[in-house]
């Protein structure tokens, strides 16, 4: 295909609309911060001296062994075994957002793949595929989580295999639907007729059109995954210490009541992970207003008709 | 009387795009009683009109004087203009089914209306409604009153839309559209009641149409617009006989109707687009009679004799002026006959024989169809919504399987083939569809989409395709260098052209039009219609022609098969079954299809009348 490309219509109009969408930047703006942060923790242990695992008696600790409030040289303080708080957030955010977005990646593709099979086979197959969805929806999630613990030990490619099993019905269920109505129109009918197979329609005629609710749910799907991590790390079924993560330094200023002197040790982690969700959830929404066909429908018509040549 | 009178209106409504300028320097007035008509292709701004009259264009910028009972409308608040709404002006829109609440019943939404704005009780107010029903002709009111939206068929919805839209008396009432959801003949009952009504009641009736000649059978007076701007204005039968703006006679002439032959004098062009503002004439890209000035400078408006207005620069009225565009004679091209492309046997399709809910009988859609297509000719099949005329071309297209009968091709069954067998059978067959919005990918290039038969069936590839496609845009006339667009940047002409280059790519010797033309304005439409014919001549095509329209079929089809209920009422060469019709149904849909037809021959007295049968 020819590069040369006359787009401007819709992934304009969508950048537009974005950008005009305050709280959406804000989001974005946010967001982006912290994924430089995650890349560079290891620039930020650096600058401050401080690796995520290192213990500070001397700086990190008053001499009655109380952590330090947020100061020049600990940003946001230590905690109660002379750790810094800030160089341990950062890489928290990389475990975070590391498991958030490749589960919610995994977790889209099958969701699509299964929606997309069963919506526009239907019949037995999604019906089939429809219990099994049920299934998975009806199984408890941290009792589940518990015993598996229990039997292989926690671990990284656990917590996310776990993550990602229970949140791609979600993805699925929304494809499915889409794909209902998408396989009844008049293109997919084309297609047929001029001899299309199955797999040619469902990836040249039905997928391109879902690009909106893939590009919405997945993002809407990470802060899930990052509560659901945080979730299993504050209970000690996801990441070993002292490797850090947000639910895990939660979990450690909750164990020892250490918060009720050092409040820095719960409001930094607990912000991080509040804004980190917010953001994702905002900039969800922001997408979905900017490429959803649905929620700016008549307005768009009525600015497209009188210009619409017909 | 004079009820409303529109002075100089300018609307400006701003978008993302900037400001389209929906009308410009608009006046009329309407009299009491008067039925007044307002024609125009989609994006003229009709609708815009009827909607900034109502006060429903609350981001607008509306310029001018809207006088309603001598009140300046414009002028009134939001709760004034809501205590207006409903009570003295009453507007109908185009879809009986989505204005409806579909949670009430009729009697309750009818009982709703009334009281919102006169102090009755409800039992007043149920007889009210009881009353009213039973003047737009619904049969039973006392009984249907207490029935839900969806017990109604589609005219008998729009019956009760006008009967909820009178049922205050209202000065004047603003028809959208009114008949357009409807089926040909349905449409002529809703017009002959809201003509009765507007006798009886008094009402002033504005009519917002796309149908020229709908309007001629009954509008006093009738208003042309186009992109925004009153071409023509004056009464309805001059407009109609002696249109004196060629905007006007070149849709009069682009619509097929009985002395059409050959091919069909088509407006030129696309309709500007609205965002830009207009210097000189808005209609001077497609006028056949241009001048220099037309394009510099505003054009005056021209009074004559017969009490029409026109916007134009022409000092004489256009149909005298320009030459009547005499349709070039067609060389009769006589194809061999008894070369049979297409036969369909006694094709039935039966739905829902295991169904859920075991209802042994299923619903009969096709009721054994027989039908022969001669090499080269067109076959055209005509017949209401519902009456099998779509599953029919789909079952001759192989897309769906009949429950008995048999379909041969040239010759060969496609009945029970195998996948390779079947996939070869679609060089043969292709079709175009009735939407050209839907019937393309949006999120795929024209290149692509036109070159999907050759991906599909694999028969070019890299730059032989893309050559082809290009060859097959220039054939419908496409710019090939919009290879590369999405099908959201076309015109629905265009994109019917798309579809058209799409069927063609395979060298297909039969086409299934499916409702071609029913999606577009009447002078694009006369532009697709003359593609069809010449892409016939020139390729040797045979055409399954469908359409709701008897007039476009007529126009189109050297042979005509009539459908009702999955069934062929009556079958013939065109010009006999035109001359003399056998069926009843037959009679009433030409009488519905052709203004003159009906003024001849056709009683409209008997419609009515077959409203209230259907109303049982």
């Amino acid at each position: 295909m020819a590069p040369e490309i006359k787009q401007r219509s819709s992934f304009d109009l969508t950048m537009r609309r974005l950008l005009a969408d305050r709280a959406g930047l804000v989001s974005l703006t946010f967001i982006v911060i912290l994924v430089v942060m995650a890349i560079g923790a290891d620039g930020i242990a650096a600058l401050t001296g401080h690796s995520a695992i290192a213990q500070f008696r001397d700086t990190g600790l008053t001499p009655t062994g109380l952590p330090v409030p947020p100061s020049g040289e600990f940003l946001f303080g230590t905690d109660q075994i002379g750790r810094d708080l800030f160089v341990r957030l950062a890489y928290g955010a990389r475990i975070s957002l590391a498991i958030g977005m490749v589960a919610s990646l995994l977790a889209a593709a099958i969701g699509v793949t299964i929606g997309l099979v069963a919506g526009y086979f239907g019949g037995w197959v999604d019906a089939v595929l429809g219990r099994v969805m049920d299934l998975v929806m009806s199984i408890p999630v941290l009792l589940c989580m518990l015993s598996l613990v229990a039997v292989f030990g926690p671990s990284v490619s656990l917590s996310l295999s776990v993550i990602v099993f229970f949140s791609w019905t979600t993805m699925g269920r929304v494809i499915r639907g889409q794909v209902l109505s998408l396989k009844e129109r008049e293109f997919v009918l084309a297609s047929r007729s001029m001899g299309a197979g199955h797999f040619s329609i469902m990836f040249t005629d039905i997928l391109p059109n879902l690009g909106a609710p893939i590009i919405i749910y997945t993002t809407m799907m990470v802060p899930t995954s990052i509560i659901f991590e945080a979730t299993l790390s504050f209970l000690g079924l996801g990441i070993v210490p002292p490797a850090p993560s947000w639910g895990g330094m939660l979990a450690e200023a909750a164990n020892n009541s250490i918060y009720m002197f050092a409040w820095w040790l719960v409001l930094f982690p607990g912000l991080a992970l509040l804004l980190t969700t917010l953001s994702f959830n905002i900039l969800g929404d922001a997408l979905r207003d900017a490429l959803d066909p649905a929620n700016k429908g008549p307005k768009a018509a009525k600015a497209k008709k009188p210009a619409g040549v017909a | 009387m004079t009820v409303l009178s529109v002075r100089n209106l300018n609307i400006d409504i701003p978008t993302g795009d900037g400001d389209v300028h929906a009308a410009r320097d608009v006046s009329f007035e309407v009299g009491a009683q008067e039925l007044f008509g307002i024609a125009g292709e989609s994006g003229s701004g009709k609708s815009v009109l009827s909607q900034a009259i109502m006060g429903l264009l609350p981001s607008a910028r509306i310029r001018g004087e809207i006088l309603f009972e001598g009140r300046d409308l414009l002028k009134l608040s939001p709760r004034q203009m809501q205590h207006l709404r409903g009570d003295r002006i009453a507007m109908i829109s185009q879809d009986p089914l989505s204005s409806l609440h579909p949670f009430y019943t009729i009697g309750q939404q009818i009982i709703e209306a009334i009281r919102t704005h006169r102090k009755v009780s409800s039992r007043d107010a149920l007889a009210e409604a009881i009353d009213v029903l039973g003047r737009v002709g619904i049969y039973e009111p006392d009984k249907r009153v207490h029935d839900y939206p969806h017990q109604f068929s589609g005219g008998q919805r729009q019956r009760v839309m006008i009967a909820m839209a009178i049922a205050l008396r209202p000065a004047l009432l603003i028809a959208d559209e009114p008949t357009t959801a409807l089926d040909v003949t349905v449409q002529a009952q809703i017009i002959a009641l809201l003509n009765e009504m507007r006798r009886e009641l008094g009402t002033a009736i504005i009519m917002v149409t796309h149908d020229l000649e709908l309007l001629s059978s009954v509008a006093d007076h009738a208003m042309v617009m186009y992109a925004g701007n009153r071409m023509e204005f004056g009464p309805g039968d001059a407009v109609l006989k002696a249109p004196s703006h060629p905007y006007t006679l070149g849709l009069l002439q682009s619509s097929p109707n009985q002395e059409t032959k050959g091919a069909l004098h088509s407006i030129a062009g696309q309709p500007p687009s609205l965002l830009i503002e207009q210097k000189g004439c808005a209609f001077a890209d497609r006028c056949p009679a241009v001048m220099d000035v037309c394009r510099n400078q505003r054009p005056p408006i021209r009074q004559f004799e017969d009490g029409t207005h026109s916007l134009c620069w022409l000092e004489e009225k256009a149909s005298k002026a320009l030459t009547p565009a005499q349709a070039t004679p067609e060389q009769t091209y006589t194809p061999d006959t008894s070369d049979i492309v297409v036969s369909a046997s006694d094709v039935r399709l039966t739905y829902g024989g295991r169904s859920l809910f075991l209802r042994s009988s299923g619903v009969e859609v096709l009721k054994g169809v027989s039908l022969e297509l001669a090499r080269g000719t067109t076959l055209g099949i005509v017949g209401e919504s519902g009456c099998g005329k779509s599953t029919l071309a789909r079952i001759i297209a192989g897309l769906l399987p009949p429950s008995a009968g048999d379909v041969a091709i040239e010759g060969k069954s496609i009945i029970d083939l195998d996948r390779a067998e079947w996939v070869e059978t679609r060089k043969r067959v292709q079709m175009v569809f009735q939407d050209p919005f839907g019937s393309l990918n949006p999120k795929r290039r024209v290149g692509s989409i036109i070159g999907d038969p050759f991906r599909i069936q694999n028969v070019a590839k890299g730059d032989d395709r893309r050559n082809r496609v290009r060859e097959l845009m220039e054939l419908v006339g496409l710019n090939p260098e919009h290879y590369n667009r999405f099908p959201s940047e076309f015109s629905g002409g265009q994109r019917q052209r798309i579809g058209i280059a799409r069927a063609l790519a395979l060298n297909p010797s039969i086409i299934i039009f499916d409702e071609p033309v029913s999606a577009l304005d009447v002078s694009i439409q006369a532009q697709i219609l003359n593609l069809i014919a010449k892409l016939q001549r020139d390729l040797g095509l045979s055409y399954l022609f469908i359409s709701h329209d008897l007039a476009v079929v007529r126009h189109v089809s050297a042979q005509i098969i009539v459908m009702k209920d999955g069934q062929v009422v009556e079958r013939g060469a065109t010009q006999e079954l035109y001359n003399d019709p056998q069926h009843p149904y037959t009679r009433e849909l030409l009488a519905a299809a052709d203004p003159n037809y009906r003024n001849v021959g056709g009683a409209p007295g008997s419609m009515i009348s077959e409203g209230t049968v259907h109303g049982a």
